[in-house]
């Protein structure tokens, strides 16, 4: 069962990414501007938008681990309150990890598409063209997961 | 912990993501302004969500658990 030191764990965690994506945000990126071109400031903002990405996606995925834990344990209490067998049990964990199956492949997706943005940009010569599609692919991705994280949100308050 | 707990835990944190986030955009907007952003590092890797770690852990208690037979 889940206990609440493991319920405090998880917390710690949350406030852990609050200060991770503070601390990435600040250790990479610098100060100093020269006369900047269309080129510089695509990369510039596509820099900007990748970097708050990670740090989204990292305090996103702390969240999804809690409700997805959550829900697991709530499924196991309930067969133990209503005297389940323990195959009984199981199913009601896996239709929760069925439901969120699609959402770890959406994480997944986003942390790929995220490397694939950052490698462009600290290659020697990135194009504008190409960095603007990656920016944009992440968007979309970014959007994705916001939209999955609300239906998980509103399944676990339908719940209570 | 009973179900009511860890649904009440769940809701916590649940509700306060969309704060975490507006947070997390406003620590970004803040250090640009401050600093005239011109952000040449970047974020190379997100660290892997790990949910297996979870099912694992559910899976063994459940192992663990004295269920009824019938």
């Amino acid at each position: 069962m889940l206990k609440a030191k493991s319920a405090i764990e998880y917390l710690t965690l949350c406030a852990a990414s609050i200060l991770m994506a503070a601390i990435m945000f600040a250790s990479c990126s610098t100060s100093g501007c020269s006369a900047a071109t269309t080129q510089d400031i695509v990369l510039r903002d596509a820099t900007l938008s990748s970097n708050t990405n990670a740090a989204l996606i990292e305090a996103m995925q702390s969240t999804a681990l809690v409700m997805y834990r959550a829900e697991q344990e709530v499924q196991v209490s309930i067969a133990i309150n209503k005297g389940e067998t323990k195959d009984q049990a199981k199913s009601r964990v896996a239709i929760v990890r069925a439901q969120w199956a699609p959402v770890w492949d959406a994480f997944a997706k986003a942390r790929l598409v995220h490397a694939t943005l950052a490698s462009l940009l600290a290659s020697v010569s990135p194009g504008a063209s190409a960095v603007q599609a990656a920016v944009n692919e992440a968007a979309q991705r970014m959007v994705e997961l916001q939209a999955y994280m609300a239906a998980a949100r509103s399944r676990a308050e339908g719940a209570q | 912990m009973d179900p009511a707990t860890i649904s009440a835990v769940a809701s916590a944190i649940i509700a306060a993501e969309p704060t975490l986030e507006k947070m997390i955009k406003s620590i970004v907007a803040s250090f640009s302004e401050q600093h005239g952003l011109d952000a040449v590092e970047i974020v190379r890797q997100i660290t892997p969500d790990k949910h297996g770690e979870i099912d694992s852990t559910v899976d063994a208690e459940i192992e663990a658990h004295t269920w009824p037979k019938t």
